[in-house]
């Protein structure tokens, strides 16, 4: 017997490249499931939405195509986080794969963590598509009115027409665009965070998918009631106030992590101030895995 | 398992309560209380539809007004005046730090609905005519307004406000302040204050403000020296009475066609003569 036949293999109590292959495989896994094809679609409403705004000024044009494109980067994502999200622990169940892969041994922890970040990398790579398209549309049409500009003022003086080209520039394409993009994807990264805890505990995917959708209104809005009912000072009932104040414990404040009406509107938004919703919204996903991982370890699978 | 349940929901409820004073701290830095309030009323309710309310209290406001401001658009083309102020209302409520709508709005009310009815023959007496023409006047100058309250450095909602009193309501003394005010707005051109001077020169008993305005704008250089600030200038000096010696201008041309207009301006070297010719039209 050669010396390479007594070697035992070590397995490690934890391993990147486990997780990593489970990660990988979730990824190609959801990106299969069709997801592009609602990309597709995305892309084509916006190109076409942008050819209606045409008629109007270039501000409000530049200003519909944000709201629309923001808006609809937002819903998409979030309607992916939940949908992708709540589908993936049942589908192993249901195809034997989850105890394939845990009778390697792969630890339910990392698990749990590749599945997270498969999660995570397609709903990047979600937004990073739909985020170039909406570029793009906003580039081409940016292109399209200084060319008319070029075109209409021929003969005027440079500086004015330069006036008029900055004007454009200035309206379309803001730094904060970004940011707001990259919050946009927190967001979804939270909804993704409590979807995976609610698909933990849950008996069914339809289950999953209609609590988290109301966790995700409820989140949306009583930041709202919340100001309403202080600025009204209603306080009728004691009631009430163990209510609202219940619910803003347990609920994310979903508003905090949109910033589409400050960017359409053309402010600037701190950087620092992003940075710490950023990091606000990264505690809220570690805090939903960890609580994932606390239900799935003592799952009876 | 229930006992994992409820450690899953202390633990939560304890993350909660450490997260709720950060939240509202980050809340209250982005946007002020006010506007959190929510202002889905009733009319606003009605008008929108159930879907429409939803996306608003989801967090999707700018998009709904975007499809607001569309539907508004089509209701222009339509001559559907009533409509599009109800349409152009909702759009500036929905999202208020837009100021495209309001001066949007504020265009369509002073300047296409007001034509409108003006023309409007189904009205027969033209006192009547000229009344609702007003009141388009007044919606029109209550949008800009509006519009400067929620968007105090938009120098394009003074402009548009300005525009107003100076082509519908006659007013230069108003339409001065505000182009004067909005001038002073960051990313103004330079033509607003300018052509706040202007309207200062036409207003009864500022002609001194004026030519003080005009005079400095003169002294800045070869770039404002334009046809129209010279001839304002010139009426000023004269109206005015101002000495010869302090004039920047010179006596008005007495001397012949040909006479070239020399300068007392203390950067003679770099003017070639204030020949005036007829004025051109300023941006």
């Amino acid at each position: 017997m050669s010396a390479a036949t007594n070697q035992t293999v070590t397995h490690r109590a934890f391993s990147f490249g486990r997780v990593g292959a489970i990660a990988q495989l979730t990824f190609t896994e959801l990106v299969r499931l069709k997801v592009f094809s609602f990309l597709l679609v995305f892309a084509l409403l916006l190109i076409a939405g942008s050819t209606l705004s045409q008629t109007f000024v270039f501000q409000e044009e530049f200003q519909m195509l944000k709201d629309v494109s923001l808006g609809a980067i937002s819903i998409f994502s979030s309607l992916l986080a939940i949908a992708a999200t709540a589908m993936l622990l049942p589908r192993d169940v249901e195809d034997r794969t989850l105890y394939t892969i845990l009778a390697k041994p792969v630890p339910r922890f990392e698990y749990l963590l590749g599945k997270a970040l498969g999660i995570a990398l397609m709903l990047l790579a979600a937004v990073v598509l739909m985020s170039a398209a909406f570029a793009l549309t906003l580039w081409a049409r940016e292109a399209a009115r200084i060319h008319e500009i070029q075109q209409g003022m021929t003969g005027a003086p440079a500086e004015v027409v330069r006036n008029a080209i900055e004007g454009v520039r200035a309206e379309a394409f803001t730094s904060s665009l970004w940011l707001g993009i990259g919050v946009i994807y927190i967001k979804s990264l939270i909804i993704a965070g409590f979807t995976l805890l609610v698909s933990t505990f849950a008996t069914s995917s339809v289950f999953t998918i209609m609590v988290s959708a109301m966790i995700y209104l409820i989140g949306h809005l009583q930041a709202t009631v919340s100001a309403y009912v202080q600025s009204t000072g209603d306080w009728s009932g004691w009631g009430s106030q163990i209510l609202l104040h219940a619910v803003a414990i347990f609920f994310p404040d979903l508003q905090l992590f949109s910033f589409v009406d400050e960017i359409v509107a053309g402010d600037s938004i701190a950087v620092g101030l992003v940075a710490r919703v950023a990091g606000l919204g990264v505690v809220y996903c570690v805090i939903y895995f960890l609580l994932s991982y606390a239900i799935f370890s003592r799952k009876e699978l | 398992m229930f006992r994992m349940q409820v450690l899953v929901i202390v633990t939560l409820g304890v993350f909660g309560m450490l997260k709720l004073p950060v939240e509202t701290a980050l809340q209250d830095e982005l946007r002020p209380r006010e506007e959190r309030q929510s202002r889905l009323t009733l009319s606003m309710r009605e008008q929108l539809g159930q879907l429409a309310s939803v996306a608003v209290l989801s967090g999707f406001r700018s998009m709904v007004a975007a499809f607001v401001y569309v539907d508004g658009h089509m209701a222009w083309e339509r001559t559907e005046w009533g409509r599009l102020r109800r349409l152009l209302d909702l759009t500036v409520t929905l999202q208020p730090k837009a100021w495209s709508y309001w001066d949007s709005a504020s265009w369509h009310m002073a300047w296409n609905a007001s034509v409108a009815k003006s023309r409007d023959m189904t009205i027969p007496m033209e006192a009547l005519r000229r009344k609702a023409q007003l009141e388009y006047f007044d919606l029109g100058v209550d949008f800009a307004q509006r519009g400067i309250r929620n968007n105090p450095t938009s120098w394009q909602l003074r402009l548009r406000l300005a525009s107003i009193y100076r082509d519908k309501l006659d007013n230069p003394c108003l339409a001065a302040e505000q182009m004067l005010l909005g001038g002073k707005l960051p990313g103004a051109p330079g033509y607003m204050t300018r052509q706040g001077a202007y309207l200062l020169a036409d207003c009864p008993g500022r002609e001194e403000e004026a030519y003080k305005l005009l005079r400095d704008l003169y002294l800045e250089g070869e770039r404002q020296r334009l046809p129209t600030l010279l001839k304002k200038l010139q009426s000023l000096e004269s109206q005015l009475a101002i000495p010869a010696s302090d004039r920047v201008i010179s006596k008005p041309a007495d001397k012949g066609p040909d006479a070239t207009e020399g300068s007392a301006s203390p950067d003679r070297g770099g003017n070639k003569g204030t020949q005036l010719t007829a004025p051109q039209s300023i941006p």
